[in-house]
């Protein structure tokens, strides 16, 4: 015997008709939601201290990044009519490096040697910079203006991306999206940081965007 | 702060069930799953723009898929029903109760796929939307699930068109 597609659809609404046996708790359901918020901030957090912890492991000078900017020591100059009073990098040493007077394009920077470090001054405090070379990679927001990162694996290029401070970006784990688009990149609609490693996800974002004014400049160093 | 989330829940928390209740087979469960979904959903509820449904549908069956993998007994879907004897099925009720069994044993993809195109009358489109997946995944999965039910092949010809 087979079925017409009617009688599947008849099927489907008798066997639902009953329908619930008690209405919505809307207040029980904003408590269970209110709960769920709570618990993503703080894992979070938490990811972010384990990050930032695992950074200075493994590179005790991150700690001292802004300090070692060592922008005092950049050459006198003219203010830039694109960069504004963006401070310069210390480009002694510097493998590559390069200034930019917008946000969400990603720029290729050469890098020799197995471990590299990365160094990013963005004009606008807690802009996402995402750095990424051969697999490896990371992202983080500009600090106060400045973000290093250390990337090894002999990347042979970075690529960096500065996007703005408000982009739709989360650090929220996978597990605790409502729902996670892995091919997409994408946790409750905003892009996952991590994600923005995958050379079409930060394309998608940038796109998203569009070109956006934010001045930054970045430098690769080896030594890392 | 609720921006609508309460005149939301009220109008549509019955449909949900109803629709909760063809993923999971049984009320309870179905309404749990509803309230988790809609707890998931005010969570994100400032972020949703335009209409909700399409995103509560997909928080609904990813936490539907995510409750089935772990509460998974070891059942295998049957890839074929049992032929039925010549004169079985004679009866309407038969035919009917048999058809429910077989939407029972499919699996939980296919089930949500049969579910929102036949029940909530979504297009292959939109059901690649909610599922996060290609329309031609829905039209392989929709496609093994009725050749599963038995549908008429002419549905199947159809559809695949």
């Amino acid at each position: 015997m087979t079925y017409t597609d009617d009688d599947l659809r008849s099927l489907l609404r008798e066997r639902s008709e009953r329908g619930p046996t008690r209405g919505p708790d809307v207040t029980e359901i904003r408590r269970q939601g209110a709960l769920l918020r709570a618990y993503r901030w703080v894992m979070g957090t938490v990811g972010m201290v384990v990050a930032g912890a695992a950074v200075l492991l493994l590179w005790p000078d991150a700690a001292t990044g802004p300090r070692t900017t060592q922008v005092a020591a950049a050459p006198a100059r003219s203010v830039d009519p694109v960069l504004g009073d963006l401070p310069y990098l210390d480009e002694r040493g510097a493998m590559d490096a390069v200034s930019m007077g917008s946000s969400a394009i990603g720029e290729d920077l050469a890098a020799t040697g197995e471990r590299v470090r990365v160094r990013v001054v963005c004009e606008e405090p807690r802009s996402w910079v995402v750095a990424s070379g051969k697999g490896e990679g990371s992202v983080g927001r500009c600090g106060d203006g400045v973000w290093t990162t250390v990337i090894g694996g002999a990347p042979g290029k970075v690529r960096v991306w500065v996007f703005p401070p408000d982009a739709a970006i989360t650090e929220a784990d996978p597990r605790s999206c409502a729902v996670y688009h892995a091919e997409a990149g994408t946790c409750d609609g905003r892009y996952r940081a991590t994600d923005l490693l995958r050379y079409d996800i930060a394309l998608d974002l940038a796109a998203d965007l569009g070109v956006k004014p934010g001045s930054w400049r970045a430098g690769v160093y080896g030594d890392a | 702060m609720d921006d609508g989330f309460a005149d939301y829940v009220t109008q549509r928390h019955a449909r949900l069930c109803r629709t909760a209740y063809l993923l999971t087979g049984d009320w309870a469960t179905a309404e749990d799953l509803v309230q988790s979904a809609l707890a998931r959903a005010w969570a994100a509820w400032r972020r949703i723009d335009g209409d909700p449904d399409p995103y509560v549908y997909r928080i609904l069956t990813n936490t539907h898929a995510s409750w089935w993998r772990r509460r998974w007994r070891g059942e295998i879907p049957t890839e074929d029903l049992p032929e039925p004897a010549e004169d079985d099925f004679t009866d309407e009720h038969d035919a009917r109760r048999a058809l429910w069994t077989a939407i029972r044993g499919l699996s939980e993809r296919q089930r949500a796929v049969v579910v929102l195109h036949y029940f909530e009358e979504l297009t292959v489109q939109q059901c690649a939307g909610v599922l996060g997946c290609s329309p031609g995944t829905v039209k392989t999965q929709l496609g093994r699930a009725l050749r599963r039910l038995r549908v008429d092949p002419e549905v199947l010809m159809v559809m695949e068109r």
